[in-house]
């Protein structure tokens, strides 16, 4: 159910910026222990998921989801993705099916969760994203391989917040 | 230096040097193994004559990357470290060394071959590992690090084996294309290898990283290696047939691993490769992944076909024979279907079949191998791995731009962007009437 899953999340807001937000906001839900499950590798931005990729795709081919591109600086490109008026539909028909409420359950506790990601400054969510990555049992050595792969300084002051926000939902898991 | 010759149908010769360590490679039982290994799991109950092994694809992959890293010499001979040469040579030839039996049909059931070449690479029993070992000791972990996803040490070097252009898709399109009989896999491979460049992109402030990139004058080539790896997508990998007697031997091994864990006679009976990755979550030895082989399954398949159990039984007769099976196309996403499906499985039940063996979804997925090239990830996220990058030092700002901006080529994003999904439902021949029916969109 990871379709419904993910047009769920970006129906609880009323877009998301960017794909890399969706990607980062969407691993950190899977650390605090959300449902929706995508393979992910790390990338020149943090973790990443071709799987999560490929199903934003798939939302938008079925225009459940509409993503308009912005530009976003020299030759990079943003896609706001918001909830389209058949994909509030869709969800709400399903919804109203017996299993379709199951389902349901088991992702209502992280909408407000992803509200609040989606809020967040997108470079503290890219940085947060990649120390719960790095983190296995050391949060500073997370922090040093962060500031390695990244090339930021460890004094960098978006650091603190962002291993706050990544302590957060690795302790909520 | 005598050299020993392999007759390829997509390169006529492949010579390596005879008394090298990479013949010595080729010769490991890790490499031969892939001999047994189909290259397109079950497209040959499509295609009968895509049969070819995943040893050639690996030979022909090898010799791919050999063009490509003399070519980068030629230019660019800076940018290799000390090892890099034998390390892409040996990540070519043992990328596929990990498949278990149909490749990436039984993926999920088996479990991940990029684990499991890693794995192979790693251990010191191996005979690769001693291979590798014997031509320098940081050879292995070096291979391993440049095969391994999660790895982001040599970017541009793990593009060259895997990314949107590498020299594994170069390969495979053209060998399955050739092998299948399906003549999309047609463009001009040595003019993308052979115009391939190296750069160095600003990344963020600080950091600049090497990317492969390709220059104006090949943007035709590339355009139409995108479009030939469309149609071998459309045509080949996502062919319905396949994909649905593929979807079968994941129900039959699903069948067979229910049936085990209550009957303990069932398990034992098992040929003892097949049970050890059905029955264990371990991590086969090396001696039985040996063994685990295409033969092997359909070996133990034609044994299961035989057995007491009915619902086994048949459903490897219908592989076996294939036949049985129909199916059913629609829009949308499966929770979409969720209504209808649950009306299927209901009628399933009542007609005495289990649903969970007889009615199955076989849709692209995330998890899915082969996948057309998708611009729109590309440009968001910029990398080498998921974009493939032209460069024009008469371009204004980065002089970086990835292949559908490219002026000229803007066409490129009708097959690149976003596709309509479509789900597709199996279920079998002889209720196929009245599934058709309840998964039609006027069904009520």
């Amino acid at each position: 159910m990871n379709d419904y899953w993910l047009a769920k999340l970006i129906s609880s807001v009323d877009e998301v910026d960017s794909r890399k937000r969706l990607q980062k906001s969407i691993y950190l839900l899977q650390l605090a222990g959300c449902p929706l499950k995508c393979e992910y590798i790390l990338h020149y931005y943090g973790p990443y998921s071709f799987e999560l990729a490929s199903l934003i795709d798939q939302l938008e081919g079925a225009n459940l989801i509409k993503e308009t591109p912005e530009q976003a600086g020299h030759s990079l490109l943003r896609y706001k993705a918001e909830i389209t008026e058949k994909g509030r539909e869709s969800l709400e028909k399903f919804e109203k099916t017996p299993s379709g409420a199951d389902v349901e359950s088991k992702i209502k506790n992280f909408l407000p969760l992803f509200k609040q990601l989606n809020q967040e400054t997108l470079w503290v969510l890219e940085l947060a994203a990649t120390i719960a990555f790095f983190h296995q049992t050391d949060w500073n050595e997370a922090k040093k391989q962060t500031s390695k792969f990244k090339n930021v300084p460890l004094t960098d002051s978006n650091f603190q917040k962002a291993e706050g926000l990544a302590k957060r939902f690795k302790k909520v898991a | 230096m005598a050299q020993k010759l392999f007759r390829d149908p997509l390169y006529d010769y492949i010579p390596i040097e005879k008394g090298s360590w990479l013949l010595d490679l080729v010769n490991t039982p890790e490499v031969q193994r892939l001999r047994y290994i189909g290259q397109l799991g079950l497209a040959h109950f499509t295609y009968p004559g895509a049969t070819h092994s995943r040893f050639s694809h690996s030979l022909g992959v090898f010799n791919l990357m050999r063009a490509c890293i003399s070519h980068l010499k030629e230019d660019y001979s800076g940018y290799f470290q000390p090892l890099d040469d034998e390390a892409l040579l040996a990540a070519a030839l043992l990328h596929d060394i990990g498949h278990f039996p149909l490749s990436h049909v039984t993926e999920a059931i088996f479990g991940s071959h990029e684990k499991q070449g890693l794995s192979i690479i790693n251990s010191p029993d191996s005979g690769v590992n001693k291979v590798l070992t014997r031509c320098h000791c940081e050879l292995p972990s070096k291979v391993v690090a440049l095969l391994s996803k999660s790895d982001d040490t040599l970017p541009w070097q793990k593009s060259l084996i895997s990314s949107q252009l590498d020299v594994d898709r170069l390969d495979y399109l053209q060998r399955d294309s050739l092998c299948s009989g399906a003549e999309y896999g047609h463009f001009d491979c040595f003019r993308l290898i052979h115009t391939m460049e190296l750069r160095e992109k600003q990344f963020r402030e600080a950091q600049k990283i090497i990317f492969v990139v390709w220059p104006e004058k090949s943007k035709y080539a590339i355009e139409e290696y995108i479009f030939s790896r469309f149609y071998m997508y459309q045509s080949v990998y996502f062919h319905h047939t396949t994909r649905g007697f593929e979807e079968l031997v994941r129900k039959i091994l699903q069948r067979a691993k229910d049936i085990s864990e209550t009957d303990v006679s069932f398990a034992t009976a098992m040929l003892p490769p097949i049970k050890s990755v059905l029955c264990t979550t371990e991590e086969p030895s090396l001696e039985t992944f040996q063994m685990l082989t295409d033969n092997m399954l359909f070996a133990q398949i034609a044994l299961w076909q035989k057995g007491k159990d009915k619902i086994l039984s048949d459903l490897c007769e219908r592989l076996l024979l294939r036949k049985g099976i129909s199916w059913k196309e629609t829009e949308g996403t499966p929770f979409e279907m969720n209504e209808k499906i649950e009306r299927v499985r209901e009628y399933l039940s009542k007609q005495k079949l289990d649903p969970k063996y007889y009615f199955y979804e076989g849709t692209p997925t995330g998890t899915t191998t082969y996948k057309p090239y998708s611009s729109a990830a590309a440009v968001e996220e910029q990398s080498s791995v998921n974009s493939i990058m032209l460069f024009d030092a008469s371009w204004p700002d980065s002089k970086f731009r990835e292949i559908s901006e490219v002026p000229g080529l803007e066409r490129i994003k009708a097959i690149t962007g976003s596709q309509a999904l479509k789900l597709r439902y199996y279920f079998p021949k002889e209720y196929e009437k009245e599934i058709k029916n309840l998964l039609s969109p006027n069904s009520k």
